[in-house]
């Protein structure tokens, strides 16, 4: 076995109550040393407030712990103050100090060694040029820049970004992306993000954590929490997928067969079930194709020109229905009833 | 240990402010409750219920009246329909501001008085304003309606954009859609507006003293200087308060309720209403008329009143020091004042938060109220302190430092918006984002936020300074003997129907008043330009 990482941030059994609303509850997870972990979920979830809790914006938790580099920051008997954590804050909006420059700007939090951290810095960010200017001279990619150079000048042992690319228009987004996340490793800042973008979280983070109504469902690697989703919602709410019911019909070591509208399936299912238990399957629009052959056939809903793909959805029952893609210069007409077949290599089934 | 303690003071001040703003209404409910006399026997059934009341609510039913029939169509007009001289009306029709009612009331009493230029052009006499709240109404709303203008025409330039675009593009026409949609949604800033006028009116005690009509405030004043009856005083004045208190907590329900955020989006590219020629003619000419009565009359009737006037510099001159110097103590100590609070209301928890909002409830209480209040506290203190001590002028210390005093609680609202409101043009998370990096609560103000809101600060000092030099009633309850200001003159000479001699005095005073007006259509032009 390999060595457990260290944990940079441990976060145990986190709850939030204001003003008796639960807004957090048993939020449990560790990000190791230097690691980027992305926080998912669906608005209102309960993101921000964790960052915010960590960040010690929020007055007091209601329950559980916060522990950097093994410090207790938080629980329900004390809390360091938000300047104490020595925690870097990235905001949404823009938080530059409107009244100083770049430069001093990036200084701000710096107590040793400022003139050399702030060239270094300039340096990496790209944004030399820009170092006189003040906040309102220059874009909001550049002033989402600076506020990152800002909060990492001062070596925090943790950099939390609260939705930091999300008034960038996307071009924009994608240009930053490879940069911080090269600078992200080689500072070896271990960094906590909070988005509601799946493709951000992809590109940057190594762990993901899917939050939903206060509570994490899953916190894993992006291909984990893909490929073996633990609940319906995480399943739903991750990628592209439909959700079709199963009756679970034959277990044989790895391989569990369902039975499902669109025929049976098997495949080494993540968790395990009983013969003969009704459940639901997740299907992913990669593991359908069209088959002329095949004798499971559907009604073509919905079509949706995609560009290099079309992407279909198709009408299996009466009450049931599954998204697939499919090359756009192969075409199918709206109505018209196809033939269907899946390929499946491990099956994700979900109560 | 220094820093706890200072940290204690720091966040101990708005409840030590509140019980400080509470401490007039103790003295008033000991005094009105503990004595007794036959001139409240007299006021009560003599005059209270057939003349006080009845006059107050009238005046206030016709200023109100008057405001919106002025403020309503001014600020419709001047916000959306293209005529000639929109631009420079936008902001003509806040110069009356600057003019405070008792400056506008005794122009007006001699423009139609015997020796007045209605006389002298129509050979006819009538006292118009002999006990008629109409009339009286009107010239109160000639200097209050402003505040409503301001209030309406931020909604119709702000709110309704969106709003009217969509009912034109429903099929409803421009004209129609302001009485479907635009007065109807417009509501919450009419009423804030309206409430706002009827807590001037009924704080207002120079207009209705010039005018001989009895309202609550004159009737404090005669209590007292006439009656000799601080009791009396004191029952009027809790009457009134009461009247006061229930008006400012309407306002803080409509404002609480409706949400007053601004829509953002810019008023630019809003096209205007297009008139017919006829119609651009009537706005044209009702927007002149409104700045013709309610400014231009006034000060051309000054001008040529201080250029007969026999008053010479000698005689303004120490006026103008006392005034500046009482303005100038007053201003400062607000200022100050005014800076802990808002600092502490950044950093305040919510439950705290009410508390500085409740320790400025001040505002609401009239100037002759806050006197009545204080008559005896300093009475006491000057008997105390003349046996204790035996500095020559300790009585004189002594007033002036209760008339500071109440100068604070009156104007601490004023000069604490004005900083709030340079500092919501920032975002709060910069005090955040400056925890973060390392920096504490000192280090934070010191270096981000009293930057940041150094504008505001001076603004909010320019403010309590001309609101110091214009007040009226406090200062000529509570002066020490000899420390007549501009406004207290005027009181004099008016009452001595010196109606020329007031001129230099008023104009200086408008010209003071001109400030505010000065710093608020900048801060509306800046508030534009970067939406």
């Amino acid at each position: 076995m390999a060595l457990e990482k260290i944990c940079t941030l441990e976060i145990s059994n986190l709850a939030l109550n204001i003003a008796n609303n639960k807004i957090l509850n048993n939020i449990s997870f560790c990000l190791p040393d230097g690691e980027i972990g992305c926080l998912l979920g669906p608005s209102a979830s309960g993101k921000t407030s964790t960052l915010r809790a960590i960040a010690g914006f929020i007055p007091e938790i209601s329950n559980g712990k916060i522990v950097i580099n093994g410090k207790i920051i938080s629980d329900q008997k004390s809390q360091i103050p938000p300047s104490k954590r020595n925690i870097g804050f990235v905001f949404q909006e823009n938080s530059l100090f409107p009244h100083l420059t770049v430069s001093q700007n990036i200084c701000f939090g710096v107590k040793q060694y400022k003139k050399m951290r702030l060239n270094y810095l300039l340096e990496i960010f790209e944004i030399e040029k820009i170092a006189k200017k003040y906040p309102h001279e220059i874009s909001g990619g550049q002033q989402q820049r600076v506020a990152i150079a800002r909060s990492i000048a001062p070596n925090p042992d943790l950099l939390l970004l609260d939705e930091p690319f999300s008034d960038l228009d996307p071009e924009l987004k994608f240009k930053i992306f490879p940069l911080l996340k090269e600078i992200l490793n080689k500072e070896h800042i271990t960094t906590l993000i909070v988005t509601h973008d799946q493709m951000e979280a992809y590109y940057l983070a190594d762990l993901i954590g899917v939050l939903n109504k206060g509570e994490l469902q899953q916190w894993g690697s992006p291909s984990e929490i893909y490929k073996k989703p633990k609940n319906k919602m995480v399943a739903s709410f991750i990628g592209d997928g439909s959700i079709l019911p199963a009756i679970v019909t034959c277990v044989r070591g790895p391989t569990t067969t369902v039975s499902t509208p669109i025929g049976f399936i098997s495949g080494a299912s993540v968790t395990l079930h009983p013969e003969s238990k009704k459940t639901h399957i997740l299907i992913r629009p990669e593991d359908i194709f069209f088959d002329k052959n095949s004798d499971i056939k559907a009604k073509i809903v919905n079509k949706i020109f995609c560009g290099s793909s079309n992407q279909y959805l198709l009408k299996v029952t009466e009450s049931d229905f599954i998204k697939i893609h499919s090359p756009s210069n192969v075409n199918y007409k709206m109505g018209e009833t196809v033939g269907i077949s899946h390929n499946f290599k491990h099956i994700v089934l979900t109560d | 240990m220094l820093r706890k303690t200072a940290s204690k003071i720091f966040f101990g001040l708005p409840f030590f402010l509140l019980l400080l703003s509470l401490s007039p209404i103790a003295v008033l409910v000991k005094k009105s409750f503990f004595t007794n006399d036959v001139a409240w026997e007299h006021l009560k059934n003599h005059s209270l219920t057939s003349e006080i009341i009845p006059n107050t609510i009238f005046l206030i039913f016709w200023v109100v009246f008057w405001s919106i029939l002025i403020a309503i169509p001014c600020a419709w007009i001047v916000s959306r329909c293209g005529f000639w001289g929109r631009r420079f009306f936008n902001t003509a029709l806040i110069l009356p501001m600057a003019i405070p009612a008792y400056v506008l009331a005794f122009i007006y009493k001699n423009f139609f008085s015997f020796n007045g230029f209605w006389f002298s052009l129509t050979g006819q006499y009538k006292d118009i304003f002999y006990h008629n709240p109409v009339t009286i109404g009107f010239i109160l709303s000639l200097s209050l309606y402003p505040y409503l203008y301001l209030f309406l025409r931020n909604a119709f330039q702000s709110q309704t954009v969106r709003l009217l675009e969509a009912s034109q593009s429903l099929g409803i026409s421009a004209q129609n859609s302001f009485f479907k949609i635009i007065l109807p949604i417009s509501w919450p800033w009419l009423a804030v507006g309206c409430l706002l006028i009827i807590l001037e009116t009924l704080s207002d005690f120079g207009a209705v003293a010039i005018f001989n009509y009895n309202t609550f405030t004159t009737s404090i004043y005669k209590a007292l200087f006439d009656l000799y009856s601080i009791s009396s005083a004191a029952k009027l004045s809790l009457i009134l308060v009461t009247f006061c208190f229930i008006v400012m907590f309407g306002e803080k329900f409509i404002r609480q309720k409706k949400n007053f955020n601004q829509n953002k989006s810019a008023s630019k590219d809003v096209s205007l209403i297009s008139l017919s020629p006829a119609k651009k003619t009537l706005c044209f000419c009702f927007c002149s008329l409104i700045v013709l009565i309610s400014f231009l009359i006034p000060i051309m009737t000054l001008i040529s009143w201080a250029l007969q006037s026999k008053y010479i510099v000698h005689d303004i001159l120490p006026i103008i020091y006392k005034t500046f110097t009482l303005a100038m103590i007053g201003a400062i100590v607000l200022t100050i004042f005014s800076l802990v609070l808002y600092l502490n209301s950044s950093w305040a928890s919510k439950k705290s938060s009410l508390l500085i909002r409740l320790s400025m409830l001040g505002y609401a209480l009239p100037g002759t109220i806050l006197a009545v209040a204080l008559i005896p506290p300093i009475s006491y203190l000057i008997k105390i302190s003349t046996k204790i001590s035996s500095i020559s002028n300790i009585a004189v210390f002594i007033t002036l430092a209760l008339l500071i005093f109440a100068y604070l609680i009156r104007f601490l609202l004023v000069g604490y918006q004005a900083i709030a409101t340079q500092a919501k043009r920032f975002n709060k998370n910069l005090l955040e984002s400056s925890t973060t990096l390392g920096a504490g609560r000192y280090e934070t103000i010191k270096k981000i936020q009293l930057p940041l809101i150094k504008p505001g600060i001076l603004i909010a000092f320019c403010l309590c300074f001309v609101d110091i030099s214009k007040e009226m009633p406090i200062t000529l309850m509570l002066r020490p003997f000899g420390w007549d200001t501009l406004a207290v003159k005027i009181f004099e000479l008016t009452n001595d129907g010196l109606w020329k001699e007031c001129a230099i005095p008023a104009l200086l005073i408008i010209s003071l008043g001109l400030i505010p007006v000065y710093i608020s259509s900048q801060l509306s032009l800046t508030a534009g330009k970067e939406h």
